[in-house]
């Protein structure tokens, strides 16, 4: 009975374990304003182009990146299987650019859907979201595969 | 009178009618205190003045090429007087090619476009010894252009041209004389391969520092002026000595004196650490100031929002010898207080120290971090000069980025 009652503990563990597992680890789609036709992405580049390293897109401007709040499960988890990097160091390395005048600063969104719609409706604009969001009127360059 | 306000609320909401405007800012709350004597502005209670900093920076696109930037700066080592650091307008002529003009930051160092904003480093502020060179920023237009090579390496140039007119402090006594660069020149290369990245940087400039013979001295002689004079009495009772004395005339002044500053850095900057080497080299043509050279190292982990770092940083630099000639022609005892003062001068024109450095960056927040450092700082003995005077400075503090 003892062990039935234990196993059943592990086993409920284990399942939240799993569903919190699944739940935050939910995929990631990079998009864009659909005026961007680009091939798909490498992580690689999505790292260049989210730190305005590269012009990756090859656009006459500087593309205007838009980012979740940097507390949301889905920032946490793009950061780091994406760019590698904490939130912080994100918002570091921005810093740098923006007080150099050399960058626009990243438009910070707290919702999703009004990132996609802010993405959508912007010439430049690139984002990233949760891929269970519906993704209409933006261009997907990049999805983890995972 | 009573329009005022109406007139301010039009200037503030007219350009948003047609251009965006961003605002940014970065604050810098540090307090600090000495362990023994008073050294770097910290007394040996703790306050909270010299490294803290509030800034607030506009950006304006006037149109898609054409943008105008200002910053207003307070510094706590200004008495918190507030400062336009930087206002000027840009045009983006290409992705690769922006031209600026108005006033900027003069790029001498690694971390210069960044200086002030704490919270782009993981130090309270970056090593004292390089990071000193007076005047921050400048009056001109420069000219950046950035490019990738070979699909690995990005490289941005910088060139610029201008003036400065800024106050110059005197290292010991904390005299401040007007002084003005003219005709600078210089150029920066950076390049970066993945995390690390590799700056070097030259300029040229013409040096004065004005109401150099005002500058004081101890008693009796009370100043640079009252010197020379003394020095030209010399000369009048003793003919002989005109050539030697003449020589250290024209020594203490810096007017148009030629200046040139070389700087060398390499960072890594990875997920999991961090490591920086900058060396820097300040040279004047002529003058009483000193060659200055100065490097430091720094390193650090990160442990999740924690960074923990070490840095090295040493200022050894080459004094000008102002009493040689006089110490050539082997001039009798009676010259020794003029020698003595002479090469006080020297000395307080030059610095040498050492300070090792301990602390920690912790991010709570995006855009938030408290900082901690101790500072183990070496400098000469005044009452023994063979022998060093060990001091700390312990300081910590949050920065802030919005």
């Amino acid at each position: 009975m003892k062990n039935t009652f234990r196993s059943a503990v592990i086993g409920g563990i284990l399942t939240l374990g799993s569903l919190y597992t699944t739940a935050s680890k939910a995929d990631i789609a990079v998009i864009a304003h659909p005026s961007i036709k680009s091939a798909q992405l490498s992580a690689k580049e999505v790292r260049a182009l989210f730190l305005n390293k590269k012009n990756i897109l090859g656009l006459t401007q500087t593309p205007i990146i838009t980012v979740l709040d940097l507390n949301s499960d889905t920032s946490q988890h793009f950061f780091k299987s994406v760019m590698r990097m904490t939130p912080s160091k994100f918002r570091s390395y921005w810093s740098t650019q923006i007080f150099t005048g050399k960058g626009v600063q990243p438009t910070y969104f707290d919702n999703a859907n009004e990132l996609i719609l802010s993405v959508a409706s912007t010439p430049n604009a690139v984002g990233f979201v949760n891929d269970t969001e519906a993704l209409a009127g933006v261009n997907v360059l990049f999805t983890i595969t995972e | 009178m009573r329009y005022t306000p109406l007139l301010l609320c039009a200037v503030i909401a007219a350009p948003t009618a047609y251009a965006d405007i961003q605002f940014n800012g970065f604050l810098s709350a540090i307090g600090g205190t000495a362990t023994d004597d008073p050294i770097r502005q910290y007394e040996d209670d703790i306050t909270f003045r010299q490294d803290s900093i509030f800034g607030l920076q506009a950006r304006a696109d006037v149109s898609e090429k054409l943008s105008v930037t200002g910053q207003l700066v307070s510094r706590g080592e200004d008495d918190f007087a507030t400062e336009l650091a930087w206002g000027y307008l840009a045009y983006e002529a290409t992705q690769s090619l922006t031209l600026r003009m108005g006033r900027f930051r003069t790029p001498f160092y690694f971390y210069s476009d960044f200086l002030e904003v704490g919270y782009a480093y993981p130090w309270i502020s970056p090593a004292d010894e390089v990071y000193s060179l007076q005047f921050d920023n400048i009056d001109g237009i420069d000219l950046l252009y950035k490019i990738t090579l070979f699909d690995t390496v990005s490289a941005d140039f910088q060139a610029y041209f201008g003036a400065i007119d800024d106050e110059f402090i005197l290292n010991n006594s904390g005299e401040a004389l007007d002084a003005q660069t003219r005709n600078n020149v210089g150029l920066s290369a950076t390049f970066g391969i993945g995390d690390f990245s590799l700056r070097a940087s030259a300029h040229n400039a013409k040096t004065t520092v004005h109401n150099f013979d005002d500058v004081a001295l101890p008693a009796p002689i009370g100043s640079i002026g009252a010197l020379k004079n003394i020095l030209e009495g010399q000369a009048q009772a003793a003919p002989a000595l005109a050539t030697a004395t003449n020589k250290i005339i024209a020594n203490l002044a810096i007017d148009e004196v030629d200046t040139s500053y070389t700087q060398l850095g390499l960072k890594y900057d990875g997920q999991y650490g961090f490591a920086v080497a900058e060396v820097t080299n300040l040279d004047f043509d002529t003058g009483p100031a000193a060659d200055q050279q100065r490097f430091f190292v720094s390193a650090g982990v990160n442990i999740g929002s924690a960074t923990l770092f070490a840095s090295y940083a040493e200022a050894e630099d080459d004094q000008v010898d102002l009493s040689q000639p006089l110490n050539a022609v082997n001039v009798g005892g009676g010259f020794d207080p003029i020698i003595a003062v002479l090469d006080g001068v020297s000395e307080a024109l030059s610095v040498t120290s050492e300070t090792t450095s301990f602390g920690i960056r912790y991010d709570f927040e995006p855009g938030a971090a408290f900082k901690l450092q101790f500072d183990n700082i070496e400098i000469p003995d005044a009452t023994n000069p063979s022998k060093t005077k060990s001091q700390s400075l312990v300081r910590f503090g949050v920065d802030l980025v919005f």
